[in-house]
């Protein structure tokens, strides 16, 4: 096991404390013996009880969003909660900002000015099986969509392809193909043999594009190989060369935080491929914040967290770039949108923690047309 | 129990009831141990009532992902996170938020940068022990496209660290 993989273990929160069910035969006996309906009454109030935060996918940015003034001619944006980002989701992710008290300071390259961005509604496909199907048949892939639960489809052929479809918030897809079937006992990031030129990949991925019909555009490509080298099941030593176009999604010149990708392997054939899926509607600019004041908003956010310690922070979270891109929300009526966002760098110094460089992300929607908290969230330097 | 199926949901039961917990401990932290043990209850209600189509060459994963979706559930009910909070209470034997923060900021950080999928893949293999053939049953993709997708993942969470510590 490597240095990192001992540290990641050594973050295990279920590590060094066994389990022992309070009584697993009373359990068994209670399942069997007990109908589906009682059953479900009983996950009700065990979900009742848990509650939306079960998993606090999006607690960073939860906001409530009054009325609008000013413009009376836009609609008011409700936020249910943002839909991706560094946000917490597992208990390794506690917030950094929850124990390190900072004055945020911004540099002078932090404009006073807001961007011109603006908001976009998403469409998505109306039915996930639908959209499976077509995927299915764009790849490949011939079967009939089968629902695995809770949003997921799958298309598997008798070869073993198989087209994934994750209708949870922004739609993603994914495809593998009928590739052999290895468990990579070592992996690098480097091939030994021919692979197909950039231009020839990059061609591919634009015909994929066309075919599959999303009206998004792509960033240009970052490629990247690996090889991979394994033991099949009987024994025999398997080496895989693949090569990877990965490319951010972007809308309207604006980069989002959506990604897209398809692997090769040296005969181009397509190992694997995944993306989002949704059309891009028309664009309605909600009036932004400059990053200026953004920064002050991540100043007060920080402000009302430690409104009870008295003494001034120590830290000092110096912000010397700002960057606009756009983020997927899920508004309160059940729609999808993209909206502007702010990933703030710089560096904090002064910390008991130590200095350490981090990014920090505001929504980037002027505030009079938001109520409650600030969409705030922190992440690490990249 | 005496049939054949409920003897092999007992053994489904005795021998992945632990993994499935700490599955669920480790992305609904901290928990009771009543609520713990309330959570595998359901996701072995849903083992119990798909029993026919749990594949016996991959049972971990498939429950794995039962427990994924029990999670999703709750995750997708009415109540907020306060409501959460308030009826949440971490067990006296939790080590506490400091000593988590304390234990590995880079890595912490480096986590908590990754893609929520990026993330999951790669503490399924580290933490709940996967290998890319459970993996590939979990996520219902070949063992291959496990392997790559792992892969990924932990360039990408080695990268992050890198950039991490360099600071």
């Amino acid at each position: 096991m490597s240095d990192v993989e001992n540290r990641l273990a050594a973050l295990d929160p279920a590590a060094n404390q066994p389990y022992e069910h309070a009584d697993l035969d009373a359990m068994m006996t209670r399942i069997v013996a007990t109908p589906a309906r009682a059953q479900s009454a009983r996950w009700q109030r065990l979900q009742a009880r848990l509650a939306g935060g079960a998993i606090a996918a999006t607690l960073a940015t939860a906001l409530t969003l009054v009325a609008t003034q000013g413009a009376p001619s836009l609609p008011a944006l409700a936020i249910q909660r943002a839909l991706t980002g560094p946000s917490a989701s597992f208990a390794t992710q506690l917030p950094m900002n929850a124990y390190e008290d900072l004055h945020f300071v911004a540099g002078s390259s932090i404009s006073a000015h807001a961007p011109a961005t603006a908001s976009y509604k998403l469409s998505l496909p109306v039915s996930a099986k639908a959209e499976s199907a077509r995927l299915a048949r764009l790849f490949g892939v011939s079967g009939t969509p089968v629902e695995r639960g809770d949003g997921n489809w799958m298309v598997m052929s008798t070869s073993g392809a198989v087209l994934n479809y994750d209708d949870v918030g922004v739609p993603q897809w994914y495809y593998s193909s009928t590739s052999p079937k290895v468990a990579p006992a070592e992996e690098s990031g480097s091939v030994s043999v021919a692979m197909p030129t950039h231009a020839t990949v990059e061609s591919d991925v634009q015909h994929y594009m066309s075919e599959l019909g999303y009206n998004y555009t792509l960033s240009s490509p970052s490629f990247s190989t690996a090889t991979t080298s394994t033991t099949t099941p009987g024994g025999a030593p398997l080496t895989v060369y693949s090569e990877t176009a990965s490319y951010s999604v972007i809308v309207h010149g604006t980069a989002t935080n959506q990604s897209l990708s398809f692997t090769v392997d040296p005969t181009n054939t397509l190992l694997y491929a995944e993306g989002p899926a949704f059309h891009v509607g028309s664009g309605v600019k909600y009036p932004l914040q400059s990053p200026l004041a953004g920064v002050a908003a991540l100043r007060s956010a920080e402000r009302r967290s430690f409104r009870a310690t008295k003494e001034p922070p120590r830290a000092k979270a110096a912000v010397t770039s700002a960057r606009v891109s756009l983020a997927p929300y899920q508004l309160k009526n059940g729609t999808l949108w993209l909206l502007p966002l702010y990933t703030f760098s710089g560096s904090i110094t002064g910390a008991t923690s130590g200095n350490a460089a981090r990014t920090w992300s505001e929504l980037a929607v002027e505030p009079n047309y938001v109520a409650g908290s600030s969409a705030t969230s922190e992440g690490v330097s990249n | 129990m005496g049939s054949t199926e409920e003897d092999r949901f007992a053994r489904l039961v005795r021998e992945h009831s632990t993994a499935v917990a700490n599955y669920l401990r480790r992305r609904l932290y901290p928990l009771t141990p009543a609520d713990l043990d309330d959570l595998v209850e359901e996701t072995m209600v849903i083992v119990w009532r798909r029993l026919d189509r749990v594949p016996v060459d991959a049972e971990l994963p498939w429950m794995l992902g039962v427990a994924r979706n029990v999670l999703r559930n709750a995750r997708r009910s009415k109540n907020r996170r306060s409501a959460f909070e308030a009826t949440l209470h971490a067990s006296s034997s939790d080590p506490s938020a400091e000593e988590f923060v304390i234990a590995d900021v880079s890595i912490r950080e480096a986590l908590g940068s990754l893609s929520d999928d990026d993330r999951e893949i790669l503490l399924l293999n580290a933490w709940d022990g996967l290998d890319t053939h459970a993996l590939g049953a979990y996520f219902v993709v070949s063992t291959n496209a496990a392997a790559v997708r792992l892969s990924r993942a932990q360039a990408r969470f080695r990268e992050l660290l890198s950039a991490a510590e360099v600071h």
